[in-house]
């Protein structure tokens, strides 16, 4: 099995390395500089745009909803913690009056 | 000035506005840029995507950063144009279990057979060994397609497979895994036992 595995690694090595070669022409050379002359620099290629279509999209839903989330809980917090504070206002203000 | 000008120098010429200066890059590279990729697509694209690296070269050079050689940038960007193209293709493909030409099947059954050293020495069949060695990558995903080359067929080591792909080495090494897996189970489809070793 292991002589079959080398003999067929082997094989396909030899087809790739035997792919014929291609030589740039003056022809090409001058389509390139052509297209340079016309185009802009971007700068620094954003990261994000490296990573696949669709895990870029997922990516983007997640953090829109962890986001939502994030808001909705802070504004619950804080509604939590105003109640809390007023209760504490409140209850030295009822104790007094029923003193 | 230097009798012939640094990469940085030249690229320091580009970001200054002197467009003409990339034709100095252009000429440097074109021989490593070709090779490169005329060794992951098929030979009517080379050009293509050839000019497709340069031009991608080009207008993220204000990205490069001198602290690798600007060869190894270049050779990231040209790898990174063929997956681009092999992403293409795969969108528009139908995906075959193993229907290879008779030619391709006949190939391949000649090549397995014992004492088939003379099939390759004398070049006839090459077209009909790329078949079959192109159907073999074509049921792997674009970038265990890259991986798959670099280690599997040109047997690069795994670290210079994912530094020429700007990935991590645990990618790489999960990615030709997982290919060679793929690519025994198409040669044992194809009625070839054994397939791809792992290693």
């Amino acid at each position: 099995m292991k002589r079959k595995n080398e003999h067929i690694h082997r094989l396909l090595k030899e087809v790739h390395a035997n792919r014929p070669e291609w030589t740039p022409t003056p022809a090409w050379r001058n389509s390139v500089m052509a297209e340079v002359g016309t185009t802009n620099q971007v700068g620094i290629t954003f990261e994000f745009s490296r990573l696949a279509p669709r895990l870029t999209a997922v990516a983007i839903a997640a953090t829109i909803v962890i986001g939502v989330f994030a808001t909705w809980t802070m504004v619950d917090v804080s509604g939590e913690l105003y109640t809390a504070l007023s209760n504490q206002a409140v209850l030295p203000t009822l104790m007094e009056t029923m003193i | 000035m230097p009798g012939k000008q640094d990469d940085t120098f030249v690229i320091g010429r580009v970001l200054d506005g002197d467009r003409d200066a990339f034709a100095l890059l252009l000429e440097r590279y074109e021989g490593h840029v070709s090779r490169l990729v005329a060794a992951h697509v098929p030979g009517q694209h080379v050009a293509e995507v050839a000019h497709d690296a340069f031009i991608r070269a080009y207008k993220s050079l204000a990205g490069y950063k001198p602290v690798k050689p600007f060869r190894n940038w270049l050779t990231t960007i040209a790898l990174r144009s063929c997956h681009d193209f092999w992403r293409k293709q795969y969108r528009n493909r139908e995906t075959p279990v193993c229907d290879m030409s008779d030619d391709g099947q006949q190939w391949l059954e000649t090549a397995m057979a014992p004492g088939s050293n003379e099939v390759f020495e004398s070049q006839v069949r090459q077209r009909e060994a790329r078949e079959v060695l192109d159907m073999a990558l074509a049921h792997v995903s674009p970038m265990d397609r890259m991986v798959l080359t670099l280690t599997y067929l040109e047997e690069r080591t795994i670290k210079e497979a994912a530094q020429m792909l700007d990935i991590s080495v645990p990618n790489v090494k999960i990615r030709a895994y997982r290919a060679k897996r793929k690519l025994k189970v198409f040669l044992e489809r194809c009625g070839i036992q054994g397939g791809a070793h792992e290693a």
